[in-house]
């Protein structure tokens, strides 16, 4: 156990540090607000540190550290904003993983881990988290499968050298990769309310695919990808959380009104108060979810959706109040108070509504209660 | 309390027989409306011209300010008649005055004006052939707006009587596009009521005035930094007395408050019922978390609509608007951000897309709105100071700062 807790303790710092150089508030305003879409050099600094490989076990080139690591990674790129598809390359790597296809897997993990490529996941967007992408149609043709159609909104498309594709095959939904650098793709930028985490639209005509999961390891595979999808967005978020929260207390404790710092104020200090509690709450889920995932229970769907629900929501409020605690100061744009809100509401309805999430953990624990009860 | 009529008479569909005649102003007023009916440009600074034009033909059809008295140039309405008028106004889609800060310092000007300032300022004012900027605060006094300290030195010259204006406004909305600034400056040392402090109304093209606009939350520049170095400023535009201009500032907007929502209620009413719509065709509104918002917002908006009623009928039969303005305030200030949290909840996973997306549902207004709504709990006063206010004003409780109560 100490020293797991050690290796946290060490990435944290390195990263910390690291960001902290290269990733201050100057860097991503200008990254943001330019024409490039996301930080290829901070991804490649980040790749040597073995970040990109961190739940991808060694014989595909990966550190094998888990999803207790990943999102304390996580949560440190989310402090600083960072503008790097890890959230969604994690996602297709968990995907692959999951499927068990060792060919598709030696093909893409080694590149996905050594930072080399990054994916995004094109699938149909609900409030209830992915789904199939209605416009894209799969069929078969010699030597593999063709796609073509189009998903409206991707995250981290624009940086992406692969997509996982959900796209129906002969009327069963099925999961497929797609080498986005191949003639017929076609990715589109958004404007995006959250700027460091770029959206494109992806058009896709008659594109060469790799099925990776049919019908039958669908919903398993799918599943592995959302999950790891949610904890590091929620992992992301309570670090955006965090920071926030840092900036608010920062400013109640040296900007003065009345003779006396805002600080002393209990409207304004219980709302730094309430910032600490639920930012502690929301790293608490989050921890026992990344854990749940490296070791799997019948508690890891329910663990999972109740952090991102918590963290989601966390960073929302917590965010506005960094932005209510400034004063007129934190409704400006060069403050980054704007930007922290909006890298959590984006969150919010990235993959799945934190409303929609309790709903679903609610519907679970239900059930898992009913099952109980038939077996006694 | 006397009770107001919901809707005014003529308004409820007659059963049968022929609907009561509405009043003289009301036939000119739609007449008007219908006149000048079309969509506003999308360009903006056109936008603004058609603005302005329209308020310009208002005023000199004499339907302009329905609540003014008519001395100062307004309509003198009865409470139900200025509700049937704001009313008539948004149904039209009638362009909003392009300057809402006007209304704030012309009740002031009414008030507290002499004869002259009134003759000079109020026409072009309604007309929008001026605009109005307000120059309250400083980087060193925001909520505690007492502690100002922009200067203004009284000099006597071969040029006259004036006063030479020092020092720095922020957060100045539209102050780059006003004319006129009304500001409070500290004319004599600070003490307790806001002493030493007085209202003057500078003129933006002055020299000395130097106007730095700030970026906001969307990134657009609708407010500025304003500086102020040795700006002369006739001693004419002195509004009330000197050293006695913080009282002057709070009365008025008080009761410009309670008045404001007046036009503010109808067009809540319609954001409302165009959330609702969103909601029906995205199919948010079946689900239940999603209903129980959307009663939420409603209850929110027919509480700001029954309230400004009550405040209003207290302050025509001449006293304080009450609780109920405070109350108001405040539940406007979060129902606005509240309203935004809960249509980008009814858009889902398009919430994600910024509000400069051309492929965004209703071109990004909803998430603009989100980004904007920010504001209306810092701006005209935060919500914790109106929190206080209400605690000290209305409940009587002791003041945490010691202050003694102005
Ligand atoms: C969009 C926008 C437009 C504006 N337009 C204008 C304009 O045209 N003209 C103009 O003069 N001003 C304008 N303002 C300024 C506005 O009036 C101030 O921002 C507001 O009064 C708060 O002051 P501040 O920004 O200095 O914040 P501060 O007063 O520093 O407040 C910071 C935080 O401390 C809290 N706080 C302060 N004192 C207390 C207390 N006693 N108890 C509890 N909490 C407290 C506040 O609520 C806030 O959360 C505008 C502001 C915005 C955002």
């Amino acid at each position: 156990m100490t020293t797991t807790v050690g290796i946290e303790k060490d990435l944290r710092e390195a990263l910390g540090r690291l960001l902290a150089e290269r990733c201050d508030h100057e860097h991503v305003a200008a990254l943001a607000d330019g024409p490039q879409e996301w930080d290829r050099d901070l991804w490649a600094e980040l790749a040597a540190m073995g970040l990109p490989g961190l739940v991808v076990p060694p014989e595909h080139g990966g550190e094998g550290m888990g999803f207790a690591l990943a999102a304390a990674a996580q949560e440190e790129l989310g402090r600083r904003l960072a503008p790097v598809p890890a959230m969604s390359t994690t996602a297709v790597q968990a995907a692959l993983l999951a499927s068990g296809d060792s060919a598709e897997a030696a093909r893409w993990l080694p590149r996905l881990t050594s930072g080399e490529v990054t994916a995004a996941v094109a699938a149909g967007r609900t409030v209830d988290g992915w789904a199939m992408a209605d416009d894209v149609r799969a069929t078969r043709a010699p030597g593999g499968w063709r796609l073509s159609g189009r998903v409206p909104v991707v995250a981290d498309a624009a940086a992406a050298g692969l997509l996982l594709v959900a796209a129906g095959a002969d009327g069963d939904p099925a999961l497929f990769l797609v080498d986005a650098t191949v003639k017929g793709v076609r990715i589109d930028r958004l404007d995006a309310l959250d700027p460091t985490r770029p959206l494109a639209g992806v058009r896709m005509d008659g594109v060469p695919a790799g099925r990776l999961a049919g019908h039958e390891e669908f919903t398993e595979v799918f599943q592995a990808a959302e999950r790891a999808a949610l904890v590091l967005l929620a992992a992301d978020a309570v670090g955006v959380a965090a920071q926030a929260m840092d900036m608010a207390v920062e400013y109640a404790g040296t900007r003065r009104q009345f003779g006396r710092a805002i600080g002393s104020f209990q409207a304004i200090s219980h709302r730094c108060a309430d910032m600490l509690v639920a930012v502690e709450s929301s790293r608490a889920l989050v921890a026992a979810a990344a854990a749940s995932l490296d070791d799997p229970s019948e508690d890891t769907a329910v663990a999972v959706d109740l952090a991102a629900a918590h963290a989601l929501e966390t960073a929302v409020r917590v965010t506005g109040g960094c932005v209510q605690v400034h004063g007129g100061m934190g409704f400006t744009w060069e403050h980054p108070a704007h930007r922290y809100l909006r890298r959590a509401k984006a969150a919010e309805s990235l993959v799945a509504l934190p409303d929609r999430l309790r709903d679903r953990a609610a519907a679970a624990l239900v059930a898992r209660l009913d099952h109980d009860n038939e077996d006694n | 309390m006397a009770t107001v009529p919901a809707v005014p008479a003529e308004d409820a569909e007659p059963s049968s027989g022929g609907a009561p005649r509405p009043p003289e102003w009301r036939v000119r007023l739609r007449e008007f409306l219908a006149a000048h009916a079309g969509r506003p440009p999308q360009d903006k600074a056109e936008r603004l011209a058609w603005a302005r034009g329209f308020h310009a033909d208002l005023e000199e059809a004499g339907l302009a300010a329905p609540g003014w008295p008519v001395e100062a140039g307004g309509m003198g309405l009865e409470l139900a008649d200025q509700l049937a008028y704001h009313q008539e106004m948004t149904r039209a889609r009638a362009p909003k005055h392009p300057c809402g800060l006007s209304f704030i310092v012309a009740p002031t000007l009414i008030m507290h004006g002499t004869p002259e300032q009134r003759e000079r300022f109020l026409r072009p004012l309604l007309r929008a052939d001026e605009l109005w900027c307000q120059g309250f605060s400083e980087p060193g006094a925001g909520s505690d707006l007492t502690a100002l300290s922009t200067r203004a030195v009284r000099v006597q010259d071969s040029d006259g009587d004036h006063y030479l204006v020092t020092g720095q406004k922020v957060w100045t909305t539209m102050a780059d596009q006003a004319d006129w600034m009304f500001a409070l400056v500290r004319t004599g040392s600070p003490g307790p009521g806001g002493a030493g402090i007085s209202y003057l109304l500078i003129p933006m093209d002055a020299e000395g005035v130097t106007v730095r606009p700030l970026r906001d939350i969307s990134g657009g520049a609708h407010f500025a930094e304003v500086f102020f170095d040795g700006v002369r400023v006739p001693a004419a535009n002195l509004v009330g007395e000197e050293n006695k201009g913080w009282a002057i500032a709070r009365t008025s907007l008080g009761h410009e408050r309670a008045t404001a929502f007046l036009s503010d209620e109808f067009r809540y009413r319609r954001i409302v019922d165009e959330l609702l719509s969103l909601a029906a065709r995205t199919g948010a509104a079946a689900d239940p978390v999603v209903r129980q918002s959307l009663a939420r917002i409603e209850a929110s908006v027919r509480v700001l609509a029954s309230n400004s009623r009550r405040a209003l009928d207290l302050v025509l039969q001449g006293s304080d608007p009450g609780p109920a303005a405070s109350v108001n305030r405040l539940v406007k200030s979060e129902f606005e951000q509240e309203l935004h949290e809960v249509a980008l909840r009814v858009l889902g996973p398009d919430a994600v897309l910024g509000n400069r997306e051309r492929t965004a549902p209703e071109r990004g207004r909803w998430t603009y709105g989100y980004l904007m709504s920010r504001a209306s709990t810092i701006g005209a006063g935060t919500a914790e100071i109106q929190r206080n206010t209400i605690a000290e004003k209305v409940l009587g409780l002791p003041s945490h700062r010691g202050e003694t109560r102005s």
